[in-house]
């Protein structure tokens, strides 16, 4: 029986998606392993450093149909190496061509090229994810350019904002995000053929234009020079992934405390027939965006792991390498987890226009505090606004608004006229350049990915 | 109680500080230097509202004049902090007081104190940017010395902690290169991504910021060097978050390097030794002891500097518009990241300048694994005659047989069943030459260094120089410390 969440049956999918779980699966590692050693004969029968013919046979054998899956789990009973089993029964089935498997690379050449093929796959599902992610917070966004609501910093009410620009915001992060993709994908696809210690030695004169073409015919570049001990790519990539996914628990923690009753301005899509609890029935709990903060920091927890296998030993060092093999799964299955459900939440989000409307008006006061010290001071200067304003917040309470109290002191009330005190009722209307700066984050993510 | 304990933090012991940091890099972060930025960047807000006809230009050039922190009563801003619990205001409280009554009026104006707070770090970080841009270039091109003279040179490669074939010692030191030169690249793209503004108002929305707010903002960036932000980033740091985690990647390229040549200067290896001099003692009671401290002190730098991204990544989850619950990790995170990484990249510069190669401990070490690193090419010699398959089951056999009777490998090998009379000892020595079987490493070694001889310009579209302290007199003395001093 499956002993972990990610591959449980019954509980399925709480914490991956099937898509992204499908790419590291086992079986479709050997996939990518024997297509690299087929790349890898071809490569060298064309440069007619293995006899053409055998490339040939080795190309048409190097698939998992061909392949005694029950020989290679005995191999790997007996045999401590990641890829011997599989490659000895590739020689088998090649029979005399079987020779010419595996002909001067090392055991992490294969490893390495199969988790770069791996992570490319992985990558295409976490941009399409995130550009996804992109368009459905343009349209969150556009949506709600005119939707006021109360923003708050430290926790507490602060000034009036709409709810286009608080996702506009991010949905800036998002496409800072596919940018540090874009970025990152030339360093990071390119594999590795460097034989046992880098140095190529067992590929023969021409192992440049061997590995050149092996890679290029994996759809990869060579990097020019062996980094089985630099591992700052997988380092970076890791990275990555925990900024992503931090930017995503960024966002399914704000919608899990716009949730809280009390703020009550939005809501996770309702769960189709589910109960949030099994023991109160009015619950709806935003399990979603719980789920994506969890995923996050288990990300980032991880990447820590991934970082600290730089520390790689002499030419090859399985102590880093291992360790990076355990943790580079984790970590995209948990990101694509995370994408997964920020695009149901974002798709599905109620956004509860009326309430945001009327806890702005409740905190109309505190809200519009900007505003006026900036009216009063345009008169007497911002010194002396300042005080005056403290002495008329000092007197509001249950039973003095603003309003009322501002009227009561003479400085105030010789400046302020009708019109103002009109305003100070309207906070909605005082969102500042929130709609502008929206739009300009809009256009500028249509125009990316 | 009289007690100072502003040396609390290692950083800044008088005795240990230059194993985790540099005075250079440390003067960056300097509490004084910290309030000057947050004055310089208020400056600059002042004379941009008046360049865009926001407040009058005499008001600006009096706030221009009265902003010296070292005029200021220092005491008065630290009561200040502890009693209002608010980081910036005790500050302006004081230049309000130096400043005339009118111009007074527009300070701060319509900003927040994250406006400021960030933009200040963000010069603050181009300072250090400066720094270890400048180090990491210095780095490589040292080791870019060291890879051309030891192109040839040959060593044993290791995998797993063991011999595995001969390489070069070139070789090891351009894969070094090669990473130092992706993290150059890593590091422009961060620069140019981070090396942005914020001035955006309370909750980001610019509502107390005039009628061009957008004018203002370019003009506000312009003035101090820096990229205009979509938007703001009060609650979004993204951008610091990569600056530690890209800290810890170079960290941990540093520290790789710095542990190999820990691991090479073991007594029983002995093929490197970071630089010696004598008055340098090892321990206290093993008198013969030289040992490799430098390289362990960037090795320590490299976990410091992982751990502290950790604490950096945790920035990234912000509720609201504001949120000092991550933001001010940045406090801690920004400026030791930086510290330690200026202290690993300084040490490890000092180490690649004085590496000592031990050219004999090199030979030696080859020559007693000469057979077991030859194993590779022995097996492409015999699978000439006898087919790869059948040949390193031959090899592995005789490998295995010799470790036990402590023969000699190669007449171990010449013994075995299928290679029988058909090679001599001489002919297998021969194709055991270490010096046959380095295949493309000089090839590569100067590939690698090629590229380092022509390191892409800087374009981020930053420029990045360390500033000058305000407070450094011509006779080096600090301007702040004489008023300490005067109290």
């Amino acid at each position: 029986m499956p002993s972990h969440p990610i591959d449980f049956l019954y509980q399925r999918d709480f914490f991956s998606t099937p898509e992204m779980g499908a790419v590291f699966a086992e079986e479709k590692r050997f996939t990518r392993w024997l297509a690299i050693e087929a790349a890898l004969a071809a490569a060298q029968g064309e440069l007619k450093i293995i006899p053409e013919e055998a490339a040939r046979e080795i190309g048409g054998r190097a698939r998992l149909e061909e392949i005694d899956l029950a020989r290679v789990a005995a191999g790997y009973e007996k045999s401590r190496n990641s890829v011997l089993p599989l490659v000895n029964e590739l020689k088998r089935v090649c029979g005399g061509a079987g020779e010419y498997v595996h002909f001067g690379i090392t055991t992490q050449d294969l490893l390495d090229t199969g988790s770069i093929l791996e992570i490319k796959e992985a990558l295409a599902i976490i941009e399409r994810d995130l550009d996804k992610l992109k368009g459905l917070l343009v349209d969150l966004s556009e949506r709600h350019l005119d939707t006021p609501m109360v923003g708050r910093s430290h926790g507490q009410v602060a000034l009036p904002i709409t709810f286009g620009f608080k996702t506009a915001n991010w949905l800036a992060e998002i496409c800072r995000d596919l940018k540090r993709l874009e970025e990152i994908k030339p360093r990071l696809l390119c594999g590795q053929i460097g034989g046992a210690v880098g140095s190529m030695a067992a590929l023969g004169e021409e192992a440049f234009q061997v590995a050149r073409a092996t890679l290029d015919r994996l759809g990869l570049v060579w990097s020019g020079a062996p980094w089985h001990n630099s591992r700052d790519r997988m380092a970076e990539c890791a990275s990555l992934m925990a900024i992503i996914a931090g930017g995503c628990e960024r966002i399914a923690n704000e919608v899990f405390e716009l949730c809280r009753s009390e703020v009550g301005e939005l809501a996770e899509p309702a769960p189709s027939g589910a109960r949030s609890s099994s023991t109160m029935p009015h619950k709806r709990n935003p399990v979603l965006s719980q789920r994506v903060v969890v995923l996050s920091r288990q990300v980032r927890g991880l990447s820590q792991t991934v970082v600290a296998g730089m520390a790689h030993q002499h030419e090859r060092d399985g102590r880093c390498l291992w360790s990076e093999m355990l943790a580079m799964p984790e970590i995209f299955i948990y990101t694509g987890a995370a994408l997964n459900y920020n695009l149901r939440i974002i798709e599905g989000i109620e956004v509860k226009t009326e309430r945001m409307l009327a806890n702005l008006q409740e905190n109309r006061a505190a809200v519009m505090s900007e505003w006026l010290l900036f009216r009063l001071a345009g008169a007497i200067g911002k010194g002396q606004a300042g005080e005056i304003l403290h002495q008329a917040y000092g007197k509001t309470g249950d039973d003095m608004d603003i309003i009322t109290a501002l009227k009561e002191i003479p400085e105030a009330a010789d400046i302020l006229g009708d019109d103002d005190f009109a305003a100070l009722a309207a906070p909605e209307r005082h969102t500042g350049l929130c709609r502008k700066i929206a739009e300009g984050i809009i256009a500028a993510g249509r125009t990316i990915g | 109680m009289n007690c100072d304990k502003a040396h609390a933090h290692i950083t800044s012991s008088p005795f240990f500080r230059e194993g985790y940091t540099t005075d250079e890099i440390s003067a960056v972060f300097c509490p004084w230097r910290r309030m000057a930025r947050w004055l310089e960047v208020e400056v600059a807000l002042a004379q941009s509202q008046a360049a865009r006809g926001t407040i009058p230009a005499e008001a600006a050039e009096a706030l221009a004049d009265s902003a010296d922190l070292s005029r200021f009563n220092l005491a008065a801003i630290s009561r200040g902090i502890r009693e209002t619990n608010h980081s910036l205001i005790p500050l302006l409280d004081q230049w309000h007081r130096a400043s005339e009554a009118e111009a007074a009026g527009y300070i701060h104006f319509g900003a927040t104190t994250q406006d400021i707070q960030d933009t200040a770090q963000v010069l603050e970080m181009r300072d250090a940017f400066a720094i270890i841009v400048r180090d990491l270039d210095l780095l490589i091109r040292e080791t870019a010395r060291l890879a051309f003279s030891h192109r040839d040179t040959l060593i044993v490669g290791r995998t797993h902690g063991q011999p595995a074939l001969p390489t070069t010692l070139g070789l090891k030191f351009a894969v070094f290169i090669d990473e130092l030169l992706r993290h150059r690249e890593r590091l422009f793209e961060t620069v140019s991504r981070s090396m942005v503004c914020q001035l955006f108002g309370g909750v980001g929305n610019m509502s107390a910021l005039g009628g061009d707010p957008q004018g203002l903002l370019d003009n506000f960036a312009q003035r101090l060097g820096l990229k205009v932000p979509d938007t703001c980033w009060h609650s979004a740091r993204d951008r610091t978050a990569e600056i530690t985690s890209l800290f810890a990647l170079i960290g941990g390229s540093l520290g790789k390097m710095a542990n190999e040549i820990c691991q090479l200067s073991r007594d029983e290896i002995g093929e490197m030794e970071e630089p010696f001099h004598l008055g340098k003692i090892g321990s206290t009671t093993m008198p013969h002891k030289r040992n490799p401290e430098q390289c362990e002190q960037v090795v320590v730098l490299a976990r410091l500097l992982k751990a502290t991204a950790t604490a950096g990544l945790d920035t990234l989850v912000n509720e609201h518009e504001r949120d000092y619950r991550a933001v001010r990790i940045e406090w801690v995170s920004l400026s030791d990241s930086s510290m330690y990484l200026g202290a690993a990249l300084a040490g490890l510069l000092r180490i690649m300048k004085g590496l000592i190669v031990h050219e004999d401990a090199l030979e030696r070490n080859m020559g007693s694994s000469a057979c077991l690193v030859g194993s590779e090419a022995l097996m492409f010699l015999i699978a000439a005659k006898i087919g790869k398959k059948k040949a390193h089951d031959v090899l592995y056999r005789a490998a295995m047989e010799a470790r036990e009777t402590r023969e000699s490998f190669l007449e171990t090998v010449v013994r075995q069943q299928d290679t029988a009379g058909l090679f001599t000892v001489e002919e297998l020595r021969r194709a055991t030459d270490p010096e046959k079987h380095v295949g493309l490493a000089r090839e590569i070694t100067e590939r690698v260094i090629k590229i380092s001889e022509k390191l892409p310009e800087n374009n981020s579209g930053i420029e990045l120089a360390v500033s000058p302290c305000p407070f450094l007199g011509r006779d080096g003395e600090c301007a702040i410390n004489t008023i300490k001093r005067k109290g």
